[in-house]
């Protein structure tokens, strides 16, 4: 069975070491702004959400890619080249969860799940980012995160809006051992 | 400069009547030679000679401006001519042109048609004989009232537009027999004196004052201000004649008010007998897409002010028009207003020319659909290069970009002149560059132009820091808030060798900064913010930022230092720290984006709590910006008032908010796009993980990952030191209620600071009352020393003092006390023990000052306790309210807070599990050691909770990052030079060991429960214990550091 990476909101503190180990990895620096994956922090709310690329089945950004620059390897996962992009930006127009942006030469990047060894995850000391083959739990958090698919705004309103619905559905009760709390 | 005394004999003499005649011979027959006959020698010296003239006859100061000098090689860029939207110069350079002569060129360059109405007319009649009647003026006033909306009807032509707006004042005034007028902020109408007195810009007019009496400016778009202004000029029998605006504002950068403005105009004006003035001289003739700018909204004015495309772009002309019934009274004396040249046949030949081209080009339209097109191509633009271009706006063709910085604007206009495209900024604001093309420009033109912009955004790299370096970000931002300015500095290298980052370098950076005596609520004191080297990178815990100044509760020097996200925010925005100097003059906060930094006017948000003020700020900045703001209690100058972060932190300790309220500044907001540096990323990872591993996430520290700092409830019950009942007690017996469990009990999530993995924040939630926390300080000082054993109450008073911006510990310290002095009749303060209504309800009364008993507690404890008599009641050292910590049942902490350098302080050693907690001697050894370490880690921006953390580990990480050998023995001698650094800056500031001491709450009141009941710390003990912490510290018995420890530290230049 294929693995996901997948975030459990629930889990998350809200560190970001996810988002700089992710930029670490692909800048060489620590630059969460161009990270792969981000996290919508609500701390009045006390309450954050990693937002993930779910390397989607039928890719938006793949199929918007006038230039086929996106493409799904055989592994699963959609990959930019960097060489055939052009910069059109229409893959982060056509995301619905704000996952692909563009440097300022115009050139799309994503998260590629690091060949298979997400950066991301292994920082997470919470266990709110998880790499794995998904059970019925995991495969119901997921698909109730990719129901949030959002056509209007830049990347980070996108994201920010499945945040926004992922804490509206979120149960919040008291810590009792459990597998989501 | 031709030498004129030299030349000239005498004064009367200095003229030289051939040489005008010759060079004047000279240019003529250059103008009678047809532009592409003239050689290029001849062509090449009136370039030279252009420049030379501009220095000597015209001003010099142009040709600092001007990018047609600045910009060019040997060459000035110099006037040739010109056709449509190409210009070309005396080198047969050629330009594209959006800059449209400052909106002149609506028909374009030297229109075919318009061209050739003057030409005939000039072989006609050139000017008028002043006494026949003249036709084509006539005709023009009929075609132009047919073009009017409403009952326009008769006008008066002139040949500028200040002089349109100048006759428009003259005959309001006339008219209305009243003499004021209202105009618009950064409105634009010309420079006359008259006309001057409208504008709304300060460099215009300032160095001019007095100028027309009883202006008055409101904020354009703002149709209630205007409003207001009348309704208040009336009540006041300050009479106005007119209000004067822009249907779009120009010279401010193409600002489009809202829909509303114009209609409630024309009533407002109706209402108060007022005339409503539009002046159209930039936007009237097609270039807004409509023929007027008021045609937008279907409002016709009273007096119509035009200029600028009037002429065709050919012949200078302007006007002036209005309604039969306002224009009478010019009529009587129709001598009121004339000029000889305005109205000109040339001029009106060219203006009715150009009605023709406007109607049967249908510019209006054209230059509709052409702004649109603009428009939507530059948003692509911003998007695809962000940082670059902040903002589009602009109606038709009267469009304007805004740039995050005036450098950034600069750098843009500059480029698009090197790639042969003219344009230039706005009068009123300089971050705008215009966009104002011929109506008529062509769509290839238009493209081209499109391309050649995208190709400058391209070019724009990303603002240049001074240097990258590692782990810093290289730069200083420095503040000052009385003139408004911000400028970055590099980063002072040595200092940043000497003394790390946060306390330590913020502290070298205030110290130098300030003297020791300023008050600390005057406006000569200043504060830094700093960050630290980790802040911003996978090191653990190390993101903590400081903020180190003189307090207004102690008038010590202070640190006060916060978590969450800030710092590393700060970083990404290319800052290492701020300092901040002076004082605004009304309320405002600080905007960083990366090297965009402004001043914001903060009306709307004074008085606000620091949870709205955040969530504005979000808005204001974006998503993912991070800020320090304060609320009630810092505006109110409560001198214990803290600056809150992400709703639950908080620089708590030492009135950082009040330094901020002082200052009328409610927020620093930052959102940074940059990254921080390492040496080598994968060694520096390497060695961050190790640590992390083997150290960090070790049993020592797994508190905080656990239950985090509640779990102290119980260790200081245990120990008997547990505040209690205002430091009366040491156990309270209904600890169950407030400690670690009842804590766990409510939780719902865990809270962590940027990049920190223990995750130490218990989010609770109990009856609707969410809190982060509460941390310990606030469980015990908010509640058990309170006796409000519940916790609800307690999350509540959390939550309030969090939002109004109350620091927890202090106030929970003042208010105990508040309840003893009340229970043991020293005082009426209406508060007693475990009355959590009066208890919560005293917070807003504090913050707000609005009661006696509000204020009284805002005195703080010492202050308060001997205003009624009671000092032996107050719990604090150097005025600083004690934490949640009994010194009576643990020496070492007594020792901790009577020797930090910002009164009761528990940050600076914690010697709570001392082996002996009354072993003096060893007492002393162990504080001295836990401040130096802490010194070097508050350096480093390390929290607290990485408790195993040693000097050893943090050089190994600074070695690693800065890709330079750093020893633990630099470091602990950093952490000591911080220490003797403020401990001179107290001394100066005329602090003696005399201050180093603990209130008589715990030096003669013995505690009254608990395994210590009964013990006191002895003044004679405390100074035993001073004895030998001086003797540790290298100081003499005064507590003056010795000059041989100053040198040892590199301090001798202190003495």
């Amino acid at each position: 069975m294929e693995k996901h990476l997948m975030a459990i909101p629930n889990r998350c503190t809200g560190c970001n070491r996810c988002v700089y180990a992710c930029s670490a990895v692909k800048e060489g620096m620590f630059i969460p702004s161009k990270a792969r994956v981000q996290v919508s922090n609500f701390t009045h709310e006390g309450y954050s959400v990693p937002n993930v690329c779910f390397q989607c089945p039928k890719a938006a950004c793949m199929e918007a890619c006038p230039t086929d620059a996106i493409f799904k390897s055989d592994r699963g996962v959609i990959v930019v080249d960097a060489k055939k992009c052009d910069g059109c930006g229409n893959c982060v127009d056509a995301c619905p969860y704000g996952m692909i942006e563009q440097y300022v030469s115009g050139t799309a990047y994503k998260c590629d799940l690091c060949g298979g060894a997400p950066a991301c995850v292994a920082e997470c000391h919470y266990g709110a980012l998880v790499f794995k083959e998904a059970d019925n739990v995991l495969l119901k958090c997921r698909k109730e995160q990719m129901k949030q698919r959002q056509k209007e705004g830049g990347s980070a309103e996108k994201r920010r809006a499945l945040a926004v619905e992922v804490l509206k559905g979120a149960e919040r009760v008291p810590r009792t051992a459990g597998y989501m709390g | 400069m031709r030498d004129y005394d030299e030349h000239f004999k005498s004064d009367y003499q200095g003229r030289d009547i051939q040489s005008a005649y010759a060079e004047a011979r000279k240019m003529v027959d250059t103008i009678l030679t047809p532009p592409d006959q003239t050689p290029l020698e001849v062509r090449q010296d009136i370039a030279k000679k252009t420049v030379r003239n501009f220095r000597d006859h015209i001003n010099k100061g142009f040709l600092e401006y001007r990018k047609s000098v600045t910009e060019a090689g040997n060459f000035a860029y110099t006037e040739w001519t010109g056709q449509g939207s190409v210009l070309v110069d005396a080198l047969g350079r050629e330009f594209l042109d959006i800059l449209g002569g400052f909106g002149l060129y609506s028909y374009g360059i030297r229109h075919p048609k318009i061209v050739a109405a003057v030409k005939a007319q000039l072989d006609r009649s050139p000017q008028y004989s002043q006494e026949l009647l003249d036709p084509l003026r006539a005709e023009l006033g009929h075609v132009l009232a047919l073009l009017t909306p409403g009952k326009i009807q008769y006008g008066f032509f002139a040949n500028s537009g200040t002089e349109a707006v100048e006759g428009a004042m003259k005959l309001a005034k006339l008219y209305t027999g009243k003499k004021g007028f209202i105009a618009c902020l950064k409105g634009f109408h010309g420079k006359t004196l008259g006309s001057l007195s409208l504008i709304g810009k300060k460099v215009f007019r300032e160095p001019l004052m007095p100028l027309l009496d009883g202006v008055q400016h409101v904020p354009f778009g703002d149709a209630d201000a205007v409003e207001q202004m009348l309704a208040a000029a009336k009540a006041v029998g300050q009479d106005i004649a007119g209000v004067v605006v822009e249907p779009i504002q120009g010279e401010a950068g193409a600002i489009v008010p809202p829909d509303d403005f114009w209609p409630r105009l024309r009533e407002v004006c109706n209402h108060y007998g007022v005339l409503l003035i539009a002046d159209e001289v930039q936007t009237g003739f097609g270039r807004t897409g409509k023929i007027f700018g008021v045609d937008h909204w279907e409002v016709t004015p009273d007096i119509m002010c035009f200029g600028k495309a009037l002429g065709g772009g050919v012949v200078p002309m302007s006007a002036f028009f209005s309604t039969p019934e306002i224009w009478s009274c010019m009529e009587p004396n129709p001598f009121m207003h004339t000029t000889t040249t305005g109205g000109n046949p040339l001029a009106c030949s060219a203006a009715l020319a150009a009605v023709t081209v406007l109607i049967e080009e249908d510019l209006a339209e054209q230059a509709r659909k052409k702004g649109e097109y603009v428009l939507n191509h530059l948003e692509t633009l911003k998007a695809r290069y962000p940082g670059v271009l902040a903002k589009t706006r602009g109606l038709g063709l009267l469009l304007g970009m805004e740039f995050p910085t005036d450098g950034i604007g600069y750098k843009v206009a500059s480029g698009l002149f090197s790639r042969g495209v003219l344009t230039a900024g706005t009068l009123t604001n300089a971050k705008n560059i215009r966009f104002e093309p011929a109506l008529t420009i062509p769509q290839d033109i238009l493209d081209e132009v499109l391309n050649r912009l995208e190709d400058v955004f391209k070019s724009i790299e990303r603002p240049q820091r001074e240097k990258v370096s590692n782990l810093y970000a290289g730069r200083m931002l420095h503040i000052d808030l009385s003139s408004g300015k911000a400028t970055a500095e590099p980063l002072n290298e040595a200092w940043a060798r000497e003394y790390i980052g946060g306390w330590g370098l913020g502290a070298k950076y205030y110290t130098e900064s300030v003297d020791p005596t300023v008050e600390p609520l005057s406006v000569e004191n200043n504060f830094v913010v700093m960050t630290g080297p980790m802040a911003g990178t996978l090191a653990p815990t190390g993101s903590r930022t400081c903020l180190v100044s003189k307090s207004p509760h102690t008038g010590t020097i202070f640190e006060s230092n916060i978590g969450g996200a800030f710092g590393p925010e700060l970083k990404f925005a290319g800052y290492d720290g701020i300092v901040i100097s002076g004082k605004a003059d009304k309320p405002v906060w600080l905007k960083i984006e990366d090297d965009a930094v402004s001043i914001e006017n903060a009306d709307s948000l004074w008085g606000k709590g620091i949870f709205e003020t955040e969530q504005a700020l979000e808005e204001e900045v974006g998503l993912g910006m991070k800020s320090l703001a304060i609320g009630p209690a810092g505006e109110n100058l409560v001198t214990f008032a803290c600056v809150g972060s992400e709703s639950y932190r908080q620089m708590g300790r030492g009135g950082v908010g009040t330094l901020f309220g002082c200052k009328n500044l409610k927020a620093i907001a930052v959102k940074g796009t940059g990254g921080v540096q390492v040496a080598e990323i994968g060694e520096f990872w390497g060695k961050v993980s190790e640590h992390l591993e083997d150290n960090l996430m070790t049993i020592d520290n797994q508190w905080a990952k656990d239950q985090g700092t509640p779990m102290l409830v119980d260790v200081t019950n245990e120990m008997g030191i547990h505040p209690t009942r205002n430091f009366t007690n040491g156990v309270n017996p209904h600890r169950r209620k407030l400690d670690a469990d009842a804590v766990m009990d409510i939780k719902i999530g865990d809270r962590a600071c940027a990049t920190c993995p223990l995750g130490c924040g218990n989010f609770t939630s109990i009856n609707g009352v969410q809190v982060e926390g509460p941390e310990y300080e606030t469980l015990c000082l908010g509640g058990s020393n309170c006796e409000i054993n519940d916790m609800e109450q307690v999350m509540r008073f959390n939550r309030k003092c969090d939002d109004l911006g109350l620091d927890t510990m202090s106030t929970g310290n003042i208010i105990g006390l508040a309840m003893a002095l009340t229970e043991s009749g020293a005082a009426d303060l209406g508060l007693t023990f475990g009355d959590a209504e009066a208890y919560l309800q005293v917070l807003d009364e504090m913050a707000n000052r609005s009661t006696e008993r509000g204020r009284d507690l805002t005195l703080g404890a010492a202050k308060l306790a001997d205003k009624y008599g009671r000092p032996d009641q107050a719990a604090h050292s150097k005025g600083l309210e004690m934490p949640a910590y009994d010194p009576r049942g643990n020496y070492g902490m007594g020792l901790a807070y009577a020797t930090s350098e910002r009164g009761a302080c528990h940050l600076r050693a914690f010697p709570l599990f001392a082996d002996d907690p009354f072993k003096l001697r060893d007492l002393a050894k162990e504080v001295v050691a836990m401040q130096n370490t802490n010194g070097a880690k508050w350096s480093m921006c390390f929290c607290d909770f990485w408790g195993s953390v040693d000097t050893t580990i943090m050089a190994d990480l600074l070695t690693k990052g800065l890709g330079r050998q750093f020893s633990a023995k630099d470091l602990d001698k950093v952490g000591e030079r911080v220490w003797n650094l403020v401990r001179m800056f107290n001394l100066a500031a005329g602090f003696t060991a005399a201050d180093d001491v603990l209130s008589e709450k715990f030096t003669r009141r013995a505690l009254e429960n608990g395994p210590h009941e009964g013990r006191v710390l002895a003044p004679e003990t405390m100074e035993e214990l001073k004895g030998f912490y001086y003797r540790q510290r290298g100081w003499d018995e005064d507590g003056q550091p010795k000059a041989a420890k100053l040198h040892q530290l590199g301090l001798s230049d202190l003495k």
